[in-house]
């Protein structure tokens, strides 16, 4: 083999990003590609090591200093005037036409994951005496998986609610701004489990909380951050905690050390992602490649010897012409919130009905052309193998 | 026994400046007269202290705090409380979020609550809302009050718990001594800090009844309180003050000056007894700096009835001139252009918004 054939490259594929954007959990999401059926995805660490929650937004609603320049840089948003700015990918704009068409890439909106909160836990357990106890009447928490401890101060409820309500108000303001510029794509992450090692707690944060006070915290940060996308459905939700947990406390096989997620925990943070993205409008499957259906249609002159790739990609055709069946039902039903809504967010509707409209008119074409190939496999492989 | 030389001396011949008028008052500007004369023993920035009382115990304790003096708190609001937050929770006013503490017989069932010696019969107030559950003991403690009686009374027993510790723990406790009149249960005695009605619990003339404890009686109270107190924490001293803010209101059928006058006479008196009784206790002399007649009122606020900035600068540099180890590291001129700055409303303030209240409930 000469030298020249050994550094001779090859493009893979083109990788969608996933920006995952936020504290120290962001870290073992640096440059990772993962494949789905073809399809890969590169994750985009973007550490902001200062903030938190409770600053992701002023008082006027403008972004933390950081993240607007993290969102600038990497050419998300538009800064257009000295505060305002704007959706790149929405952006009226030769120059972003250019690039996008240079990067062969669509204009759509970028896959946004926040890790924001658990900075702001640690401040909330903090700033309680180790012999501090609330309630949570609505929220399951069994603090009898945990050990024992004395307790001397007893938080009100509604207090301590309203409390977390204030520390990540700022972050749930942001979010929705950045969702309502046009940003379809933007997901929030729930608060990963930490050691139950009081010891090892104590060691690498420098601070002592027992772990019934450190879990039962997370477990409401968490809880207010699905009340969050609850009431904000447009933007989404990873929820790890439940996989990540062996009754009530951290599932180990999941974690790098006291507090981060391993590889295997980042696996299912945007498996769980790719599972929602699937399910929305603007990352829909490529269309099947013309090389792809020749190949297909070049299968009558094969024997039985050669059926099986055949029949795997009969059976990918039907898999994806499944997942095109959910994309249309789900177009539609964009379409119909979408018009709903037309009276109060009518720019923005009508922006992203024109939207849909191209979306569902590429998914029923692809649709139909899938149709079509799946009953051109069929008829083969019935003429051929009877 | 004395020198028998002494036999024939004068015996106001040796008298130090401040028993004598010409010498303590006469040569000074009214802003400058202390009227404190010897006391018993010094505090430091180290001793944990503690105080409660009427609303000029809230003044005390927040000079004392921002002086950097060891101001124990029991109960500390979580570090991330906004500041409106621990001002409508009550957090950071006293030693305990146990509310104003009027009168020395509320003192008294304070302390027996805590250890477990005093349990009232009436166990919860509601509200203006149906809904709204209030502790009888603090029924300011919580906006909106608490949303079950169970809530209550798990968050009382959190808090009588911090009072035992804050009694166990503390080497100086500060008492200033506001009310005589006050409302107590028919059936245990069980003394209220603001009379039950109108949004505040619901007044009812077969459960209540009004009293105005008597020198004797204060003297009494006083007297078991720090009995139990050096029962369980024989090192703590106690120093007592006697509130210069008048009545807001009188139950007895007289002037509420009149009556104001006989309140803090006996208060005053009460103190003096107590001090003599007991050797761990001191008598710091808020009342006369601010009520002598040579200020001319000017210690006022326009209501000539709560004290104004300057006033409590005056109070707190003697305080800190008298009993501080380090007098001279303490401020002591007062800032007259703080003297018209408001200070917030307390519980007794409560009693005239009740009185305004349009109807009964």
């Amino acid at each position: 083999m000469t030298k020249e054939n050994e550094t001779q490259l090859e493009i893979v594929s083109r990788a969608t990003p996933i920006y995952v954007v936020g504290d120290s959990h962001c870290l073992i999401f640096r440059d990772l590609v993962f494949e789905q059926r073809g399809r890969y995805f590169v994750t985009k660490a973007k550490f902001l090591p200062a903030l938190y929650a409770r600053i992701f937004t002023d008082d006027e609603s403008a972004f933390n200093a950081a993240l607007f320049e993290t969102l600038r840089d990497e050419r998300l948003i538009r800064p257009d005037g000295s505060r305002a700015w704007a959706a790149t990918h929405l952006t009226d704009s030769p120059f972003v036409d250019g690039a996008a068409g240079l990067s062969e890439q669509k204009r759509s909106a970028p896959i946004l994951v926040f890790f924001l909160g658990g900075g702001d836990l640690f401040y909330f357990i903090k700033g309680m005496d180790a012999q501090t106890d609330f309630s949570l009447d609505a929220i399951p928490f069994d603090s009898g998986q945990f050990p024992a401890r004395p307790i001397s101060a007893m938080l009100d409820q509604k207090l301590v609610f309203e409390s977390v309500g204030q520390i990540l108000g700022p972050l749930f303001r942001g979010l929705r701004l950045l969702e309502r510029a046009g940003f379809s794509n933007v997901y929030l992450h729930t608060i990963p489990p930490d050691t139950i090692d009081d010891r090892e707690y104590e060691r690498l944060s420098g601070h002592f909380a027992p772990a019934v006070l450190r879990y039962k915290s997370s477990v409401l940060f968490n809880a207010m951050l699905r009340e969050f996308t609850r009431q904000n459905p447009r933007i989404g939700l990873i929820d790890t905690w439940d996989k990540t947990t062996v009754g009530g406390k951290r599932d180990d096989r999941f974690s790098l050390d006291g507090f981060h997620f391993n590889k295997l925990g980042a696996r299912l943070t945007i498996e769980q992602l790719v599972r929602q993205l699937n399910g929305r409008l603007s990352v829909m499957p490529s269309p099947p490649s013309p090389d792809l259906i020749r190949v297909v249609t070049e299968a009558s002159r094969v024997d039985e010897s050669n059926a099986a790739p055949f029949r795997a990609s009969a059976a990918r055709f039907s898999d994806m012409h499944e997942m095109l069946e959910e994309s249309l039902a789900q177009v539609h039903s964009e379409k119909e919130r979408a018009e709903a809504e037309l009276a109060t967010f009518r720019r923005i509707a009508e922006e992203r009905l024109t939207e849909i409209h191209t979306l569902t008119e590429t998914a029923e074409q692809r649709l139909r052309l899938l149709q079509e190939c799946h009953a051109e496999v069929q008829r083969l492989l019935a003429q051929r193998f009877p | 026994m004395s020198d028998p030389g002494d036999r024939y001396v004068f015996p106001y011949a040796n008298l130090a400046d401040y028993q004598n008028w010409r010498k303590a008052v006469e040569p000074f500007a009214a802003r400058q007269i202390d009227p404190q004369g010897k006391t018993r023993f010094k505090i430091d920035r180290v001793m944990p202290i503690a105080s409660a009382g009427s609303c000029f115990a809230r003044r005390i304790a927040q000079s004392l705090r921002n002086s950097g003096f060891n101001y124990y708190d029991a109960e500390a609001a979580p570090a991330w409380l906004s500041s409106q937050q621990r001002s409508d929770y009550n957090y950071g006013i006293w030693s305990a979020r146990f509310g104003d503490v009027f009168t020395t017989l509320q003192l008294l069932q304070l302390l027996q609550r805590a250890i477990g010696e005093f349990e009232p019969v009436e166990r919860f107030w509601i509200g203006r809302q149906s809904d709204e559950i209030l502790d009888p003991f603090r029924p300011r403690i919580q906006p909106n009050g608490f949303r079950s009686i169970d809530e209550m009374e798990a968050q009382r027993a959190f808090h009588l718990q911090a009072v035992q510790r804050l009694f166990n723990d503390i080497d100086v406790f500060i008492f200033t001594m506001g009310l005589t009149e006050t409302w107590c249960h028919l059936e245990d005695g069980a003394a209220y800090p603001v009379c039950p009605g109108r949004g505040i619990g619901t007044f009812d003339a077969s459960k209540y009844r009004f009293r105005n404890l008597t020198v004797a009686e204060n003297i009494e109270y006083l007297g078991r309180f720090l009995e139990i107190f050096r029962r369980f924490n024989p090192r703590a001293r106690v120093i007592l003050s006697v509130s210069p803010v008048p009545l807001a209101a009188t139950f007895e059928d007289r002037h509420v000056i009149t009556s104001t006058t006989y309140t803090k006479a006996v208060l005053r008196v009460a103190a003096e007894e107590i001090r003599r009784s007991f050797k761990n206790v001191d008598y710091f002399a808020s009342y006369e700096l601010v009520m002598g007649t040579l200020n001319a009122g000017e210690y006022f606020q326009p209501d000539r009835r709560h004290i104004n900035s300057m006033a409590l600068d005056l109070v707190m540099t003697s305080f800190y001139r008298n009993f501080s180890s380090e007098p001279e590291t303490m401020p002591n001129i007062p800032n007259p252009s703080a003297a018209t700055a408001n200070l917030d409303p307390c519980d007794e303030d409560l009693l005239l918004e009740m009185i305004e209240r349009d109807s009964e409930r």
